[in-house]
C-alpha cells in the first residue's frame, strides 16, 4: 500500500517537476510568463494620472453684468489645478468657437438678469456644455461642473449676505440711536403721547439689538453653505495605479495560469504524449495533480514578484496582511486551473487555446471589475463576471490590500468553490475522455 | 502460462471505415512477432488496440491475460511503449524526457539506469541535448531508451526504425533480438519489409486484413509454393533436361536464372530433400552439378508475391 502511494506520488511529482523544467528551458515562454506582465504592470503604473487631467474651461456672464463677471473672475483665481478657468467673457459666440475649436472642454454660460429670475421665484438656470463624448468622462464633467457652479452660488449668496450685514449694521446703529433718544426727555414725551409702555419699548429694541447683532457677527460663508462634507477611505488614501494594481495583478495570474495549463494538456495532445500515457502507469488524476502543483508553484512565484513590484514601485499596501493575499493568490490560482482544465477540454488544439483564452481574457477585462465595477452592470450582464475567476480574486485582493478588511465569506467560499468544481469537472472530463481512447 | 497478447476477432471501424477487420493473433512469451505492412494498412491502429489506446469496435483483446483498458497500475508497469511518432518533449533533455519516463515507471536506481540505456544506445554524448535539437535518428532512439528504460516484460514498438539509415536499423534490431534472448515479449510494426526476416513470426497487413501470418520461412514457402532451391552446373543444361524435370510429380515449378544457362532454380516441397533428388535426376541425364543451394528469396518478393495472390 504505501508502495503504491509512494510511486504515485513519484509520478505526480515528475509530472510537476517536468512541467516546470518545460517552463524553464523555454526563455521565451517565461519571458512572457513574468518579465513581460512586470513590464505592463510598470508601464500602465507609471504611465496612468495621478489626477484627473485639468478641465479647460470659459464662463459666460451676461453683458454688462460686471458684479458676476467680477466674482467669477474672483472664482477662477482661487481654483487649482483641476478646472482652468481660460477666460470670463460675455461673448457666448466666442466662447462656443473655442469649444467646437477644441481649445476648451467646457463654456458655462450664466442667465440673464438671474436676481430679477429669483425675485420673480423663478431658478435661474446655469448652462453648461462640454465636448466629452465618453459616457464616464461626460457623467462625471457634469458633476464636477455642478459643484463649481454651487461654488459660485455660495459665492453669491455669501456676497449678499455681506449686504445684509451691512444694511443690519446700519440698522443697529439707528436703532441705538432711537434707544438713545427714546431714553432721553423728548421720548418719554413721544412714548406719552402714544401710551405705549417704555419697558415694553426697550423689550423690542434689545431683541432688535441683539438679533442684528448676531446676523452681522456671523461668517457670511457660513451662511452660503452651512454643511461642509470630508470624505475617507476606511483603509486610507489610494492612488489610481494603486487601485488597478490588484486588478492587474489577479487578470495577469488568471490569464497566464489558465492558458499554459491549457497549452500544456492540448501540446501533448498534439504530441501525441497522451498516448503514451495511456499505456503507461500514471492515471489521469495523477496527471490533473502534478499539473496543479506545477502551476500553483509557478503562479505564486509569478504572483510573489508582481505583488513585490506592485508594492515597491507602485506603494501598493498589504493591510490586512501578506498572508491573506497569499490565500487569495492560491485560491485564484486552483480555480484558474480548473478553468485551464475545461478550456484544453473544448479547445482541440493549442490555436484554439490561445483563441479561447483571448476571449476570457476580454470577457475578464470587460466583466470582470477591471474596468467596471460590477455594481455598473445591468443585473444580467454580472453573471458573466461571476464565471470567472479573477472577479471574485480582484473583490478579495482590493478588500484585504487595499480596504485592510478580512476576507469576505461570499467571494472566498465562491472562488474555493469554483476552484474545486472546475477542477473535479475537468478531470472527470479528461478521465472520460481516456477512457474512450 | 496465457500469451502475453492475444486478439480474437478484433475490428475497430472509423466511421463507416473498418481499419482492421477480424484480426487473430497471438504472440508467444519471448519472440518477437513481427507486422509488416504498407503505409495505411492498420498497423498503428492494430497497436492502439493492443495497448488499451484505441477501444476496438469488435472482437476481444488481451494483453496478461487482461482487457487492456483495463489493465492494472502494475500491469502496466510492465508494458512499453514505443508510438509511431516523436511523443517526448521537445524542449526537455534526452536525460529529462527520460528522468521523467523513470518517475511514471517507478523505475529504482534511474540515474544509473538512464546511463545504462544511454550508453547502450550509443546517445550519452546527446545526454544534455534537448530533444529539439537531435536528429530523428536520434529521437527515434531516445524513445526505444523510454519504452525498455523499465525493463518491461511485453514492448509495443510501432515501426521503431522508420526513417533511419540501413546500419542503425540493424543495431536496433540486434537490441530487439538481444531482448527476445532475455525472455522479453516485442511487438514490432514496420514498413520495412526486409525487417521480417529478423523475427520470429510475421503477420502481413493489407487494408486492414492479415492476408498472411507465419514465420518468415513459413511466409517464403507460402510466397513461392514451396521451398527454392539453385542448381548450378558445369555446362549450360539442356532445354530437354528442363522439360524431363519440369513434369515431375515432386517439382512445382522450375526456370532458368542467369544468362549462362548454367543454373537452374525449382520449387520443391521440402528443399534439404529436393536438392538431393534433383541432383541426382539431373545427373542421371550427364548433367554435371557443381553448386546445389537453397535459395533465400528477398522478402520484398515474398510480399509483393502474396499481395499478388491475395488481389
Amino acid at each position: 500500500m504505501l508502495d503504491r502511494i509512494g510511486l504515485s506520488l513519484r509520478r505526480i511529482a515528475g509530472v510537476s517537476r517536468k512541467e516546470l523544467v518545460e517552463l524553464v528551458r523555454q526563455p521565451a515562454m517565461l519571458f512572457v510568463l513574468v518579465v513581460g506582465p512586470l513590464l505592463i504592470l510598470l508601464l500602465f503604473g507609471s504611465g496612468v494620472r495621478a489626477e484627473d487631467p485639468a478641465v479647460r474651461s470659459i464662463f459666460v456672464t451676461p453683458p454688462g453684468d460686471q458684479e458676476l463677471a467680477e466674482v467669477v473672475r474672483g472664482y477662477a483665481d482661487s481654483q487649482s489645478e483641476r478646472l482652468t478657468i481660460l477666460d470670463v467673457t460675455d461673448d457666448r459666440e466666442a466662447a462656443m468657437r473655442e469649444l467646437r475649436g477644441r481649445n476648451v472642454d467646457v463654456v458655462v454660460i450664466f442667465p440673464e438678469n438671474p436676481i430679477e429670475a429669483v425675485e420673480q421665484n423663478d431658478r435661474a438656470t446655469i448652462e453648461v456644455i462640454h465636448s466629452f463624448i465618453d459616457p464616464l468622462e461626460s457623467q462625471a464633467i457634469r458633476l464636477f461642473t455642478r459643484g463649481a457652479v454651487s461654488d459660485l452660488n455660495d459665492i453669491l449668496l455669501s456676497r449678499a449676505v455681506e449686504e445684509a450685514q451691512t444694511q443690519a449694521a446700519t440698522t443697529l446703529e439707528e436703532v441705538e440711536a432711537l434707544r438713545e433718544t427714546l431714553d432721553g426727555p423728548a421720548g418719554s414725551a413721544l412714548l406719552s403721547q402714544n401710551d405705549t409702555d417704555p419697558e415694553d419699548l426697550a423689550i423690542v429694541l434689545d431683541d432688535a439689538s441683539i438679533e442684528l447683532e448676531q446676523l452681522i457677527e456671523i461668517d457670511p460663508d457660513v451662511v452660503a453653505a452651512p454643511l461642509d462634507g470630508r470624505a475617507s477611505s476606511i483603509g486610507g488614501r489610494v492612488t489610481t495605479s494603486q487601485f488597478y494594481a490588484p486588478a492587474v495583478v489577479a487578470l495577469i495570474l488568471q490569464h497566464l495560469t489558465l492558458t499554459f495549463v491549457a497549452l500544456a494538456r492540448s501540446r501533448e495532445r498534439e504530441l501525441g504524449t497522451v498516448e503514451l500515457f495511456g499505456v503507461s502507469p500514471l492515471r489521469e488524476v495523477e496527471r490533473i495533480a502534478g499539473q496543479a502543483v506545477a502551476y500553483v508553484l509557478s503562479g505564486s512565484a509569478l504572483a510573489a514578484v508582481l505583488l513585490a513590484a506592485v508594492s515597491l514601485l507602485l506603494g501598493a499596501p498589504f493591510r490586512a496582511g501578506v498572508a491573506t493575499v497569499a490565500l487569495v493568490v492560491v485560491a485564484e490560482l486552483l480555480a484558474s486551473i480548473g478553468v485551464g482544465l475545461l478550456l484544453s477540454r473544448v479547445a482541440r488544439t493549442t490555436t484554439q487555446v490561445v483563441q479561447g483564452a483571448m476571449l476570457i481574457l476580454l470577457l475578464s477585462v470587460f466583466f470582470g471589475g477591471l474596468l467596471l465595477s460590477p455594481e455598473r452592470l445591468l443585473p444580467w450582464a454580472r453573471p458573466i463576471g461571476d464565471v470567472l475567476p479573477m472577479s471574485h480574486a480582484l473583490e478579495l485582493l482590493r478588500d484585504s490590500m487595499l480596504r485592510g478588511l478580512p476576507l469576505a465569506s461570499g467571494p472566498i467560499t465562491t472562488l474555493v468553490g469554483m476552484a474545486v468544481g472546475t477542477i473535479v469537472v475537468g478531470a472527470w472530463l479528461a478521465i472520460r475522455e481516456e477512457r474512450r481512447g | 502460462m496465457p500469451a502475453p497478447i492475444t486478439a480474437t476477432d478484433l475490428v475497430r471501424r472509423f466511421g463507416d471505415d473498418v481499419v482492421v477487420h477480424d484480426l487473430d493473433l497471438h504472440v508467444d512469451e519471448g519472440s518477437i512477432r513481427g507486422f509488416v505492412g504498407p503505409s495505411g494498412s492498420g498497423k498503428t491502429t492494430t497497436v492502439r488496440l493492443l495497448t488499451g489506446v484505441l477501444e476496438p469496435s469488435g472482437g476481444r483483446v488481451r494483453v496478461f491475460d487482461t482487457d487492456p483498458m483495463k489493465l492494472t497500475t502494475a500491469q502496466r508497469r510492465r508494458i512499453g511503449y514505443m508510438p509511431q511518432l516523436g511523443v517526448l518533449y521537445p524542449h526537455l533533455t534526452v536525460t529529462q524526457n527520460l528522468r521523467f519516463v523513470a518517475d511514471l515507471y517507478g523505475v529504482p536506481k534511474a540515474k544509473d539506469r538512464i546511463a545504462d540505456a544511454l550508453e547502450m544506445l550509443d546517445l550519452t554524448d546527446a545526454a544534455g541535448r534537448p530533444m529539439r535539437d537531435c536528429s530523428g535518428g536520434m529521437q527515434r532512439r531516445v524513445a526505444l531508451a523510454a519504452a525498455i528504460l523499465h525493463e518491461p516484460d511485453v514492448l509495443f514498438l510501432d515501426e521503431p526504425t522508420s526513417g533511419l539509415d540501413p546500419v542503425l536499423r540493424q543495431r536496433l534490431w540486434t537490441r530487439f533480438q538481444e531482448l527476445r534472448d532475455e525472455g522479453k515479449t516485442l511487438f514490432v510494426t514496420t514498413q520495412i519489409v526486409s525487417e521480417a526476416a529478423m523475427c520470429d513470426h510475421v503477420g502481413l497487413l493489407a487494408g486492414g486484413t492479415m492476408i498472411a501470418d507465419d514465420t518468415p520461412d513459413g511466409l517464403r514457402r507460402a510466397a513461392a509454393g514451396g521451398d527454392t532451391i539453385d542448381l548450378t552446373a558445369s555446362a549450360t543444361i539442356p532445354t530437354p533436361v528442363l522439360e524431363r524435370l519440369a513434369v515431375r510429380d515432386d517439382v512445382r515449378r522450375i526456370e532458368r536464372v542467369g544468362d549462362d544457362g548454367r543454373t537452374v532454380r525449382i520449387v520443391v516441397a521440402d528443399a534439404a530433400e529436393g536438392i538431393e533428388v534433383m541432383t541426382a535426376a539431373l545427373h542421371d541425364d550427364d548433367v554435371d552439378v557443381v553448386l546445389a543451394e537453397r535459395h533465400t528469396a528477398p522478402f520484398d518478393d515474398v510480399f509483393v508475391a502474396l499481395l499478388e495472390a491475395q488481389e
